[in-house]
Order: structure tokens, then sequence, then C-alpha cells
């Protein structure tokens, strides 16, 4: 005897769904390949992993959440057209730039992702703002326009003019850490990223195919040390004590180990 | 450096129908990728006049040529036309489209970064040991972060983890000169295109079986 299957209406299903955790529609995927260097008894291909799901940070509180980079990248971002979103610096400095008479917002997350432009001395640098009082930008580094590996510029003139742009920072630096953790979609850092034996924070290398549903980063580190690699992430911004967002993490199922000479290659798909 | 390589054709991953089964062989073979709720997503192939961008950081140009020269198998010296085609061919257009599938390369190059050629380059010249030998004559080796924390297990200011170390250099300092030489050589546009050009065996458009379909 068949039985009629009982539909839920929608209100039902609404109901159950809210009350379990949201699947993320845009996700990740990280691939990770370790060539042996000339030291390595491992002659071509030391490690490769298949494509993994990354874990997307999609309970992280405010600025660092995937969800609230992807909606204010693709949206308006945070800087919506405010009076003071250009204007005169009365002072910068290394990671900052204030205008006393500014009325920056701060409420919510601020102007946290960001990008400002700023006058230096010959040239115009920008900054990922980090976060903000309502009166002082903190960025992540002055960039130089000209880099393309995102290497630091002047600090800008304490006089010039400055504008914040909207829209959001990209969030294309790559990272890896030798710590053992199980990702976390609160986490907010890289905990115990590396910084030394040729591992730092570095700009992926960004491709896409126009008409594809996916875009690419990939970055190469040769290492001038031993090191193994356990989890990963992508960052918004350039060094692991500026914060910035970290909307996609990773661990290594087997993590690779690495001696000097060794490659690793990092690749990420973004799902569109 | 910004690419643009137009196809005629291109990857994209879609869903993997229910009944089809994903084996481990379609895993190791990159065939298939997790997708969300437990599905997969499957590489295809789709027909299509279009281009892949590619924004290629100097950084990554200068990674190529200190990959190339570490690998036992490899040990060239490349110039930046070839690092930047062999970048394209190994880790970058492999995940976008296969190489009979191009019709045209572009490319806008501002040059080399001697500067930072020579900064990344300097720290595969000096041996692991060499590195750490420094730290200790520099007193700074495996020091706690304070009086009150505990011994270290990594140096705080080399990184290392207590060895044992490389004695050899990644590049033999020797080499440096051949390598700024051929990281510094001067070609234009016309001439980068049409390396990349021949080094992919691109064919006009017309040529490509399929294109246009």
């Amino acid at each position: 005897m068949r039985t009629a299957s009982v539909k839920k209406t929608v209100a039902q299903a609404a109901r159950m769904a809210s009350r379990s955790k949201t699947e993320p529609q845009r996700y990740s995927h990280w691939l990770t390949k370790v060539t042996a260097g000339k030291t390595s008894k491992e002659r071509g291909l030391k490690s490769r992993t298949a494509w993994r799901h990354n874990l997307t940070t999609t309970t992280a509180v405010g600025y660092t959440n995937a969800y609230d980079w992807l909606a204010k990248a693709m949206g308006q971002g945070p800087s919506f057209a405010f009076a003071t979103a250009g204007g005169t610096a009365t002072s910068a400095g290394l990671t900052s730039l204030t205008n006393t008479g500014a009325a920056f917002p701060t409420a919510g997350q601020g102007l946290a992702g960001s990008i400002v432009v700023a006058q230096a001395a010959g040239a115009l640098v920008y900054g990922i703002i980090v976060s903000n009082t309502p009166t002082v930008l903190t960025v992540d580094q002055w960039y130089q326009v000209t880099s393309s590996s995102g290497a630091s510029g002047s600090t800008p003139s304490g006089t010039g003019t400055y504008a914040i742009l909207p829209g959001q920072g990209p969030a294309s630096w790559m990272a890896v850490t030798a710590n053992t953790f199980a990702p976390s979609t609160a986490d907010t850092t890289l905990a115990g990223e590396l910084t030394t034996n040729g591992f730092g924070r570095a700009v992926g290398t960004y491709s896409h195919t126009a008409a594809a549903s996916t875009y690419s980063l990939v970055h190469l580190w040769t290492a001038t040390g031993t090191e193994t690699i356990n989890n990963e992430a992508q960052f918004g911004a350039c060094a692991p004590s500026a914060g910035g967002v970290m909307p996609f993490e990773s661990a290594e199922p087997t993590p690779p180990s690495l001696i000097s000479g060794d490659t690793l290659q990092n690749t990420v798909t973004v799902t569109i | 450096m910004r690419v643009i390589v137009h196809l005629s054709k291109f990857y994209d991953w879609v869903p993997v129908p229910a009944d089809v089964t994903v084996t481990t062989s379609d895993i190791q073979a990159e065939r298939v990728k997790p997708a969300s709720g437990g599905g997969w997503l499957m590489k295809v192939t789709k027909e299509a006049t279009t281009h892949t961008q590619i924004n290629l950081g100097e950084h990554q140009v200068i990674a190529k040529i200190i990959h190339e020269k570490t690998r036992p198998e490899g040990g060239r010296t490349f110039t930046r036309r070839q690092a930047v085609a062999f970048y394209l061919a190994e880790n970058v257009m492999p995940h976008h489209a296969h190489r009979l599938w191009f019709t045209d390369i572009k490319v806008h190059d501002d040059g080399p970064d001697l500067a930072l050629f020579r900064s990344m380059m300097g720290v595969h010249l000096v041996s692991e040991a060499g590195r750490v030998k420094q730290c200790i004559d520099a007193g700074k080796h495996m020091k706690p972060l304070n009086e009150k924390s505990g011994p270290v297990t990594r140096c705080l200011t080399c990184g290392c983890l207590g060895g044992p170390y490389a004695t050899e250099p990644n590049i033999d300092p020797k080499e440096l000169d051949a390598h700024v030489a051929a990281y510094s050589e001067k070609v234009d546009t016309k001439t980068f295109e049409d390396s990349l050009r021949a080094h992919f065996k691109v064919k006009p458009v017309a040529e490509v079986k399929g294109a246009g379909k």
C-alpha cells in the first residue's frame, strides 16, 4: 500500500530553516601542490590534494564575516556617500589618516573594508580601512598604486586631500600556518600565521574567464626553511597584524611538509 | 602585468546530476569538487568566444623564476617571458582552458622590477644553516618572547624549528648575475605577445576546430 507523502507548507519549511545553520551559497575551494626542491629526496610533485571545500566565515562578528564582505563588495560598500568622504587630512601616520574636522561613520562596522586614496609626496597612495573613529581612519598599510605585488608606499601628506571610495577592498591576500586546528565559521584570524621561511602573506594571482562561474587566486611560495602547512586562509589586508576580512579558511587534509627549496602552490577558486 | 588569453572554449563547473556516481579517481583527477549540501560540481567544457584575464603580480613572475631554478628537473635560468609563459601554462590556465582553445594572447606589461627581483632572490642565495648562524651571531636565536614566557620551539626571529638545516643555498650566488641579465631582458609588447603565442602554438581563430560554433 502506498502512503501519500505529506508535503510541508512554505511557512513550515521556513520555520525549520530558520532554526538550522545557513548553507553558504557562495563558497570556495582550495587545492595544494608541493614540488620538490633540489635537496628533497623526491622528484617532481611531492604532494597534492584533491579540491576541497573551504570553510566560509559566516558567523564571524563584523567586518571579517564573508557574507558581510561579499555584500559590501558586490553592493555599494560601507562608504555610501557622506560629507567627509572627501576632505583634507590634518595628520597622517604609517597606518592612519586623521581629519580632526571629520565625522566618519562608526556605527555597525563603520568604514571597515573601504579603500581610502590619499596624497603623498609626488604620488597617490591608498589603504584598506580596517577600523575608524569619527576622526581617524586606520588602514592596513599605504599601498603604491603602481605595484602589482601589494608593495607599501609613502605615508601620505599630513595636509593632503583624501577620498574614501565606494565598494570594498578585494580579498586577494593568501596566507598559511603551521598551527593545527579545526577552522571555525567564527574565525577572524589565521592562528600562528607564518611570516618566516618564505611563507609570508602575499597577493595571489587573480584570474577569471568571462562568463565562467568561478574566479581563481594562485600563489607560489618557495621555502627557505622547514615547514609543515596545516591551514590556509584568504585575507583582505596585507599583514597578520592588520586584521582585515578573512572570508575563507581551509585545513590541509594531508599537511604537506616542506624543506628549503620545495615550492608550495596554493590555488583557491571562488564560486560566484 | 595583465594578460588576456582569448578563447574559443572554456572550463566551467556545474552540479553533478543525482544519478551519477562520483569515484575516487574523479576526485583525484580534479574532475569534480565538492559543492554545498554534500553534492558535487563537475568540470565541463563550454563553447563560447571569451577570454581569461590574469592579473599577474611581478612577485609571482619572480617566484616562477625561483621555482624553476630550485626544482631538480628544471634548473633553467628563465627570462621574464619564459617565466610568464610557464606560469600561465602550469599554474593558471589549466583551471580555465586547454591550450588548444587559445585564439590570441594580449599583454599589458610594465617591465621588470629589479629591486623586487634582488630582494626575492636574496633569501634564496643564503643557506638555511647560514641564516640560522646569522641569527645566532646576532644573539637573537631561540630567545623567548619575554622573561615570563617559556622556551620557544620556533625561533621568533628566523622562524627555524631547531634543525637539521640545509647547508646549501637554494640558488648558487654565483648564478645571480646570469639571473639578473635574463630577468632584465627588455622586450616590447609585440615581441612579448609573439613569444607567448609561439609558446602556446596559438592558432588564429579561423583555424581552431570548433571555434565560432
